[in-house]
């Protein structure tokens, strides 16, 4: 369970994420919205300890993140696919998944290859494990994200907007890759602007207003207009959104 | 005599890695070999050495040492630019997935920002390469050094001359050769080749 309590976050004066208060079960998929600015990032990276934050606590599966060795292992089994890929440019497909399950889990070669080449089978890019991130589409330089972080066997992904660097093409190819994982066991807690692949997938959606989190409620009742659209905030963010 | 240079140039790294860790020290200690003539190394280490603890220095130990911390403090410059250079978000996703900095400097790091430094190092093996004709004033041999006794016994300077400048020219281009051809192995992922199977 990843369990965030009252966490408190400052950039200088500013408050970015404001008394924040929520829990992702094992095997749950929740989805964060929230407008550009509001805070969604930052709250990810506190997550998973990329950025330290003021007050409050975050535990996942019992372990603290603002403990240095419980952070290490947190981070075995919390993996992030980020916005912008962040694939390691020199090295091939097959070692940019490969890497952390060697290094990190200390897996045997053989096997962390065998289980990239099965990953990649899974999102169709077997014939690219040894090509360079540079030469891939974007499309496909994402699933080769996915497939990083899922060699790691998480009980946790992040997902921060995973398609917005992304053509509404390949957009669908990613989205079609995560869909497929949701069935899955692995929790998801994802930040996205696709509010209809949102509320496809999620089991419950939070949405995050100027860094507090005003609305967090199971999915359907979210878009019901007794639940989350009575929030005039949320109400106002999807209809902007529907817009574009 | 270029053998001072050549492994200058090998300990540079070395020493920058255990380096960095002392932080400010060292940086302050790059400075003054960076801001100062070599000359004044020079005659700071082999007259200030003996001085300040006692032991002699003989004249090639002396050029060896300071053509290295010289060298060092180039390089340790050099280097700190070629790791500011690489992508942060890439060493945020390492982390993330529980790399140690260890592991991120020799994994993810060092290989790019080889890459990048390998062009800079070359730049600064030659300088070096012609700085060390200056060591002759201490009355340790090197090439030019040479090239002066081997005028004043043959009285040919048309001759000499052109040879010893022949001769940093062809070390030159070695040291350029070696360059290019260490960053092009480094560099496949920059040549848009696919390679099968590696590792
Ligand atoms: N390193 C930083 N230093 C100072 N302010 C920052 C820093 N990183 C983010 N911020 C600020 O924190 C706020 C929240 O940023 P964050 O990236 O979390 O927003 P977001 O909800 O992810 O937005 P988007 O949808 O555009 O990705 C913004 O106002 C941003 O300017
Ligand atoms: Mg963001």
């Amino acid at each position: 369970m990843i369990k965030v309590s009252n966490l408190t976050k400052r950039f200088g004066d500013n408050v970015i994420l404001n008394n924040i208060n929520l829990t992702v079960e094992q095997g749950e998929i929740v989805s964060i919205l929230g407008a550009s600015g509001s805070g969604k990032s930052t709250f990810l990276k506190c997550i998973n300890g990329l950025e330290n934050f003021e007050d409050g606590k975050i535990s996942v599966d019992g372990l603290s993140v603002s403990k240095k060795d419980e952070l290490r292992q947190i981070r075995t089994f919390c993996s992030t696919v980020f916005q912008r890929f962040n694939l390691y440019p020199h090295l091939t497909v097959l070692e940019n998944i490969t890497l952390a399950p060697i290094e990190v889990l200390k897996e045997p070669i053989n096997s962390a290859r065998d289980h990239a080449l099965l990953l990649l089978e899974r999102v169709g890019l077997t014939e690219f494990s040894g090509r360079f991130p540079a030469t891939l589409s974007g499309g496909q330089q994402q699933r080769v994200g996915i497939c990083r972080a899922l060699a790691m066997r998480p009980r946790y992904l992040l997902l921060d907007e995973v398609t917005s660097s992304l053509d509404p093409e390949m957009t669908g190819e990613v989205l079609d890759v995560l869909a497929d994982l949701a069935s899955g066991e692995t929790a998801m807690l994802l930040v996205t602007h696709e509010i209809g692949f949102a509320r496809k997938i999620s089991s419950r959606i939070a949405f995050i207003h100027q860094g507090i989190l005003v609305v967090d409620l199971p999915t359907k009742q979210f878009f019901s207009a007794a639940g989350g659209l009575s929030d005039g905030r949320v109400a106002a963010f999807l209809s902007k959104m529907e817009l574009r | 005599m270029s053998i001072g240079i050549a492994s200058g140039l090998l300990l540079a790294p070395f020493r920058y890695f255990k380096v960095k860790l002392v932080g400010s020290l060292i940086y302050g200690a790059a400075e003054f070999f960076r801001n100062s003539p070599v000359l004044v190394q020079l005659f700071l280490v082999y007259f200030g050495v003996p001085m300040f603890f006692q032991l002699e220095l003989s004249p090639f130990f002396a050029a060896i040492l300071t053509l290295s911390m010289n060298t060092a403090a180039f390089s340790l410059i050099i280097f700190v630019s070629a790791m500011e250079a690489i992508d942060r978000e890439q060493i945020l996703a390492a982390e993330s997935f529980g790399l140690r900095r260890r592991q991120i400097l020799q994994k993810i790091i060092g290989p790019q920002a080889m890459i990048i430094a390998i062009p800079m190092l070359v730049g600064i093996a030659i300088n070096q390469l012609q700085v060390t004709s200056l060591i002759s004033v201490i009355g340790f041999i090197d090439i030019t050094k040479v090239g002066e006794i081997l005028n004043q016994r043959t009285l040919k300077p048309f001759i000499v001359w052109p040879l010893i400048g022949l001769t940093y020219f062809a070390l030159a281009q070695l040291i350029s050769y070696l360059g290019a051809w260490l960053g092009k192995r480094l560099s496949h992922h920059l040549q848009y080749r696919s390679v099968v199977e590696t590792a």
